[in-house]
């Protein structure tokens, strides 16, 4: 609560500041009862940025994403998308608006086939998907792109698998092939590298430098390895409140972000080495 | 490319070797192979109907009736089935659209319109009360949907109850006349047994193919997890509309077809326990298949018209075969069958192979049983999301509902 006074340290808006904002934040604040878990946070991700928010276990990181994608309303403040407010839209209407997420904890049609979580998500923003009459399987174009989607993520051979039984590190790409394929503009992604193996984080680094520039990427992220290779701009989170933003090697820096993001980092076994860049 | 992906595996399904069983190569053939089996049901069941067509060919009335009963509630249970089993949302009011198709044929022909006129308005009355209730249904999920269902089915037994200058109460109304095209009349036997059973087959056939629909695919997907079809941008309150415009329609077709066979129709037609006995079908039969309930549809029926004969409290008997057939067969009988024809297939596998000893085959067969069992109930216990490696598992499951 005390570091609150430092909300905007350089710049004041990422690098990219002169293109369209594609999502602002504006005095989001969230309360469970007595917990503000998210209070009071204003933040600008301008189009085609690769946004960071990190902070420890319990910052309101995930109630963030949840306002933001409409699993939650806000208690106050507005979000708006690309210039729309979309504070009072359901998460399937700001779907359709452009914006994709995954969930911290995987979420996928764990029941279905690859190939049907794949059709599900494709299907999404198409009108095929109230169709009635016609076998799923017989669109073919859909069916192709789920297989080259898949295939993109080395997952062409698990189509027909059940997505119960995929290992953690594909249910985690199965996650994000979700929410790539209703072709998002806004892609909010939390935590996808957690639980991962390090091979399968340099696999899940490797996919994610290969999304489209144009595609505006908000990140939740522990690993500080991640994130520099990932994302530009940082914005960090205490106690539901933002402490300050940054370009990401100076948020590193940060004396404030330090003593919170070390300090925990260093109880979790002390891997997160942040400060030797 | 999917196609002859399909027919690939296929191929390589009859012929397996048995190092098929392990890992996860056996789960992706275990599955195709079940979708074989599945291609088996529709053969099978054509065999079955004609010798019951043969049986009913030379046989009186009665028998006929029995059958009559058996298609018309599978009719009514296999709607249930496709919101059920499919979208995970059970209807418990589904004996109420029985009952307005039945009556809203008897009374537009009391009013003096013909039997096809009636049919006619018997339609339109379905269409509109599913139409109007669906608004309230859908607002709910889970078991208040149920209870909400169970409401709407009640609302209109009490109609059937209390309207008597429409419905004349207790009594019920009977049946003046049946339509014909010519010589074919649904007053004659063999005319309306052959017409349930076209619109029998009719309905299991369009219900078979929307559940293999993109829609019948975001039913599965809003079973499994809604939230998530919700963030795939899915407005689930339409899915949910939908099924429940098309279950309560399909129940109230099933409620056309039995004034014309009951030639009555009185508010016991539409109790509570109609509705238990039609969710029993499903259940016992086997959620999630279509074909399942038919076979429910079977065991009830003869339940009523034949132990009943014998054993005064055959309710009783009725209530105790219910809850041994959702202890020992959670999937229901289309389970059990399928898992039969499991074990029967890696028997011949493994005789093929001669090679295998009875060890080999009694670990296959159990193997099969439980790879079967994993990836056919469609609750079963991997219903829990995998599990979370991130801070507090809890969190975003609890934060995805608060706005439910
Ligand atoms: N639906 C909810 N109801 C009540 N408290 C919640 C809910 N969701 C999150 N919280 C609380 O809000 C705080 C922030 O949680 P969260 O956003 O998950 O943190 P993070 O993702 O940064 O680890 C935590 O104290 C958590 O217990
Ligand atoms: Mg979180």
């Amino acid at each position: 609560m005390s570091t609150t006074s430092t909300t905007e340290p350089t710049a004041g808006a990422p690098a990219l500041d002169r293109r369209p904002p594609a999502l602002e934040l504006d005095k989001l604040t969230c309360r469970f009862g007595e917990l503000t878990a998210v209070g009071n946070v204003s933040l600008t991700v301008p189009e085609g940025s690769r946004f960071g928010i990190i902070g420890p276990n319990g910052a309101g990181k995930t109630t963030l994403f949840n306002l933001l994608s409409g699993e939650l309303r806000p208690t106050s403040g507005t979000v708006a998308l690309f210039g729309k407010d979309v504070s009072k839209l359901s998460p399937p209407q700001r779907v359709q608006l452009g914006l994709g997420r995954t969930f911290q904890v995987v979420r996928v049609f764990n029941m279905l086939t690859v190939r049907e979580n794949l059709t599900l998500a494709l299907s999404g923003l198409s009108r095929s998907k109230l169709q009635l009459f016609r076998p799923w399987r017989t669109y073919r174009a859909q069916q192709a792109r789920a297989e080259e989607l898949a295939a993109s993520f080395g997952l062409g051979d698990r189509l027909e698998l059940i997505a119960g039984e995929l290992s953690h590190g594909e249910l985690r790409e199965l996650e994000v092939m979700l929410a790539l394929a209703t072709e998002p503009k806004v892609l909010l992604l939390d935590e996808p590298a957690a639980g991962l193996s390090p091979a399968e984080r340099v696999d899940i680094l490797a996919l994610l430098s290969r999304l489209s520039k144009e595609l505006t990427v908000v990140m939740i992220e522990h690993d500080m390895q991640v994130l520099r290779s990932a994302v530009d701009w940082v914005a960090v989170l205490d106690h539901g409140e933002l402490v300050t933003q940054g370009p990401t090697l100076e948020v590193q820096r940060h004396p404030a972000v330090r003593e919170l993001y070390l300090g925990s980092a260093a109880h979790q076994g002390g891997e997160h080495d942040g400060a030797s860049a | 490319m999917s196609k002859s992906d399909d027919l690939l595996t296929s191929t390589t399904a009859i012929v397996p070797g048995i190092e098929e069983l392990t890992g996860e190569a056996s789960a992706v053939k275990l599955r195709t192979r079940l979708n074989l089996g599945e291609r088996m049901v529709g053969p099978v069941a054509g065999v079955a109907c004609l010798v019951v067509i043969l049986i009913l060919l030379t046989s009186g009335s009665y028998l006929s009736t029995i059958f009559e009963d058996i298609l018309i509630f599978a009719i009514a249970a296999m709607g249930i089935d496709f919101l059920g089993g499919f979208g995970g949302l059970i209807t418990l009011g589904q004996a109420g659209f029985l009952g307005v198709g039945a009556y809203g044929v008897a009374i537009a022909e009391e009013h003096g319109f013909t039997a096809w006129a009636a049919i006619g308005i018997s339609v339109a009355v379905l269409l509109g009360l599913a139409a109007l209730t669906g608004v309230v249904a859908v607002r709910v999920s889970g078991i208040t949907f149920v209870i909400v269902t169970l409401a709407i089915g009640q609302i209109f037994w009490g109609l059937t109850y209390q309207w008597t200058s429409l419905t004349s109460g207790d009594n019920g109304i009977s049946l003046l006349s049946a339509p014909s095209i010519g010589p074919w009349s649904l007053s004659n036997t063999m005319p309306l047994w052959v017409t349930t059973f076209i619109v029998f087959v009719v309905i299991m056939g369009l219900l078979l193919l929307m559940v293999r629909s993109p829609f019948g695919l975001s039913l599965r997907g809003m079973k499994n997890n809604e939230p998530r079809l919700r963030a795939l941008g899915y407005r689930t309150g339409i899915q949910r509309y939908i099924g429940y415009v098309i279950a309560s329609f399909v129940a109230g077709l099933a409620g056309i077809l039995y004034i014309f066979s009951n030639h009555l129709v009185s508010p016991a037609s539409l109790t509570f326990s109609q509705d238990g006995f039609l969710v029993l079908m499903v259940i016992m039969g086997g959620l999630g298949t279509i074909w399942g309930p038919v076979i429910g549809a079977v065991i009830v029926v003869m339940f009523q018209q034949e132990v009943s004969t014998y054993i005064s409290r055959w309710e009783t008997v009725m209530g105790i075969v219910f809850i041994a057939a959702v202890i020992f067969t959670p999937g229901g009988i289309a389970d059990l069958l399928r898992k039969g024809q499991l074990v029967v297939h890696r028997l011949i596998v493994t005789m093929r192979h001669d090679g295998g000893s009875p060890l080999a085959v009694a670990t296959a067969s159990a193997d099969g049983l439980g790879g079967a069992a994993r990836s056919l109930d469609s609750d079963g216990p991997k219903g829990s999301p995998p599990q979370s490696t991130g801070d507090r598992p809890t969190t975003d499951e609890t934060a995805g509902r608060v706005q439910q």
